[in-house]
């Protein structure tokens, strides 16, 4: 288990450059006292979580009184709220007419529990979207903050969640394919990573080999990685054909590794059909690994010749930006938001199929001084757009905005 | 593809206004319409997203009142602010100039320094090589 370590603002110094240090203390100079709430449904696991871990600590050093509150709800609301997030990534939604209440009874009673008083709330994805009822006189500004995908929402679904969507006061979503059209203004924030937190900074190579070692992982021959949950959207069983077909050529191991969130029930049963595909090849490594493995994790991906998103759906895909940012060649699919960070040729490769991925870690493998290249470039795209403090920058940016006489 | 490069070179250095850039923009693309019937209506792969874009601008507690204390502080600016500055300004200001040089002819009298800085090719540069060439003139000048 690993704890975090505290940081401060001065600690990014090193890699942004104090102007952008400077800048961010001199934006929030006008915000100091501001309250904000941030709310979503799970403090361990998921991108959203871990994204929140470090916005929160910086916005707070920066002067705003910001909180951070987690939804509470049985199993059943969790079920209810997944089948809600594959739904609204466009698959059938399959569960009775009834599950609209519980999701409903669940937030209603969560709002008689959290206090919803901040001057700039920020509802996380789906699952607290109601919580807008608890708003007071049209007090304090509402933000639905949309971190997945909504380009083709399951119709029903989406009918069901829209009107809670129309009474905030904007919706902020990845990217404007993500978009719906919506009577309320619709904001762009760039997901974003902590090049700090114990999944991102740099470790020793010795460290590493050390925790490749302890999964029964090969240091010497190439290592396809693929960080995710393990969830159908990110197409285990897709990466396992993938890597069956480079094996032809290259005497390669492949490594599934992910962990489950608290609001994920079906990750046990992806787990099984990746374990069904893998058909006991020892150089295949699924590790179902804890929520706190943050530095094995980091080491798996430093550790990794390539890495892989084959997702069939995916919101930003943030571990395709700690690859990046490790300066690792990534072959990903093009899909959702990691065209944006992953652009073809020169910051990593895209593919769309099973075959197509096998192909590009082939032309990878065949020539390293190219994956270096896309490794050094990708990392500098990160640096520029994708770290913490830039979507701090467009917080700040956000409430100084509203904040106009 | 002609087209994109017909688009990607038009410089902002050549105009005092939106309005001038945005009716270019519309011309090159009718005329490329009206010569290319088959292209005009052809099914994009993926559509182009419209975004709008908020400013939202604040003095720092940077100032400069020579040209030594210039170049100190352009290196300690940030990349929005540099942008803001040396980029943003250029239909801002409707002087087909920017901030800098703009600063640099007037309060400096220096014309030739100012022109040299405003030729920085913003298209063929990313922000930082484009500030380290900037830095770099406002250094020769200096030490003349």
């Amino acid at each position: 288990m690993t704890t975090e370590r505290p940081v401060h603002l001065a600690d990014y110094a090193p890699i942004l450059g104090e102007p952008e240090i400077a800048e961010l203390r001199a934006m929030a100079g006008r915000l100091q006292g501001r309250t904000v709430q941030m709310v979503n449904s799970t403090a361990v696991g998921g991108g959203v979580a871990e994204m929140l871990t470090r916005l929160v600590p910086i916005l707070q050093e920066l002067g705003l009184a910001i909180r951070w509150d987690v939804i509470t709800g049985g199993n059943d609301f969790f079920e209810i709220t997944k089948a809600f997030h594959n739904a609204l990534h466009g698959e059938a939604f399959q569960l009775p007419v009834e599950s609209f209440e519980i999701f409903l009874a669940y937030n209603q009673q969560n709002l008689s529990r959290l206090q919803m008083d901040a001057e700039f709330t920020v509802i996380h994805d789906p699952q607290p979207l109601p919580l807008i009822q608890g708003r007071h006189d049209h007090s304090g500004r509402w933000f639905w903050r949309c971190h997945i995908d909504l380009s083709g929402p399951n119709p029903l679904v989406w009918r069901f969640l829209e009107p809670w969507v129309n009474r905030y006061d904007g919706a902020i979503f990845s990217s404007p394919e993500f978009a719906q059209q919506l009577p309320i203004p619709q904001y762009l924030f760039s997901p974003s990573i902590d090049p700090l937190s114990e999944k991102n900074r740099d470790l020793e190579p010795a460290f590493v080999r050390g925790i490749l070692e302890r999964f029964g992982i090969d240091p010497t021959r190439p290592v396809l990685t693929q960080i995710s949950r393990f969830d159908r959207l990110k197409d285990p069983v897709g990466v396992i054909r993938a890597y069956q077909l480079v094996k032809r050529y290259f005497d390669c191991q492949l490594v599934l590794a992910g962990g489950a969130a608290d609001d994920d029930p079906e990750g046990g049963a992806v787990l099984e059909e990746a374990n069904e595909a893998a058909q006991h090849d020892p150089d295949v490594h699924i590790l179902n690994l804890p929520p706190w493995s943050a530095t094995e994790i980091n080491a798996l991906q430093q550790g990794s010749t390539i890495i892989i998103q084959k997702s069939l759906r995916e919101g930003f895909g943030l571990t395709v930006t700690e690859a990046l940012w490790k300066k690792k060649p990534v072959v990903a699919a093009a899909v959702g938001g990691i065209p944006l960070q992953v652009i073809h040729k020169h910051t990593g490769l895209l593919a769309h199929s099973v075959e197509g991925t096998a192909y590009q870690i082939r032309f990878l493998l065949s020539n390293p001084a190219i994956a270096v290249k896309l490794g050094e470039q990708g990392h500098e795209r990160v640096r520029e757009q994708f770290l913490i403090t830039s979507n701090a920058k467009r917080y700040l940016t956000l409430f100084l905005h509203l904040l106009k006489p | 593809m002609r087209l994109a490069e017909q688009l990607a070179s038009l410089d902002i250095r050549d105009y005092l206004s939106l309005a001038e850039l945005r009716s270019d923009l519309r011309r090159i693309v009718s005329e490329y319409c009206e010569h290319h019937l088959h292209y005009a209506g052809q099914e994009a792969f993926e559509p182009f997203f419209f975004c709008d874009a908020i400013e939202v601008a604040m003095p720092l507690d940077l100032e400069a009142r020579n040209l030594e204390e210039f170049c100190e502080e352009v290196k300690k600016l940030s990349h929005a602010s540099f942008y803001y500055h040396f980029v943003a300004s250029r239909l801002r200001v409707h002087l087909r100039t920017n901030d800098f040089s703009n600063w640099l002819e007037k309060s400096l009298n220096l014309k030739r320094l100012a022109h040299r800085a405003n030729r920085i090719d913003l298209y063929t540069n990313t922000m930082e090589n484009a500030r380290a060439i900037l830095v770099a003139l406002l250094s020769q000048e200096l030490t003349q």
